[in-house]
């Protein structure tokens, strides 16, 4: 198995608490029916909104939130599977693709030794 | 853990009344407010951590200690700027 990363980007919170709830309970089934294929390896972290961006040679800080909501990362999740392609495969049940959010994949570099 | 459908309709009037008990019933908009965000938070942090053993005094203990947070920069923004 190999590792990879989920990065959830933009997707929009319930309008209603209802709404919200429903929302968190997909996404405890989706993590729940991963783990139970052996394809999580850490269910990871949700961010704040709140960041700071720090640049280059001259180290210049700015503000969050950035400029778009829906380039925001809101969270993060390390994923085992076979190779990218099922990798991506497995993102297509997370909830936040019904609310026009994206996962990027990523596979975590490794050295074949 | 399994949650109510409708956790949200079934707390938040508990717990806005617990707030204003604790805080006045002149920061009502403040303990609507504070529920609103601790339910929130909750839902987002729950998603990758699992639903806690008791949700009802999570929610109740994040919702006043946002309250407490709010006060204190209110006192402290009128003690430093009376008017």
């Amino acid at each position: 198995m190999n590792e990879f990363v989920f990065l959830y980007r933009g997707g929009q919170a319930g309008r209603s608490p209802e709404q919200a709830q429903q929302m968190m309970q997909k996404w405890m089934a989706w993590f729940k029916e991963l783990a139970e294929n052996g394809h999580v390896k850490d269910r990871g972290q949700p961010l704040e909104r709140a960041g700071k961006l720090v640049n280059g040679k001259r180290k210049t800080v700015t503000d969050g939130p950035f400029a778009e909501a829906k380039d925001l990362v809101g969270g993060y999740t390390l994923i085992l599977a076979k190779d990218l392609d099922e990798a991506a495969e497995l993102s297509k049940g997370c909830p936040i693709l019904e609310v026009d959010g994206q996962v990027e994949v990523r596979p975590v570099m490794k050295l074949n030794m | 853990m399994e949650l109510s459908e409708h956790l949200f309709r079934h707390e938040a009037g508990r717990m806005v009344a617990t707030l204003t008990r604790i805080f006045g019933v002149h920061n009502l908009a403040l303990a609507e407010d504070v529920v609103q965000e601790a339910f929130c938070r909750a839902l987002e942090i729950w998603k990758f951590r699992g639903v806690p053993e008791n949700p009802s005094a999570w929610l109740m203990t994040t919702a006043k200690n946002r309250a407490l947070d709010v006060l204190r920069r209110e006192r402290t923004a009128r003690t430093l700027h009376p008017n």
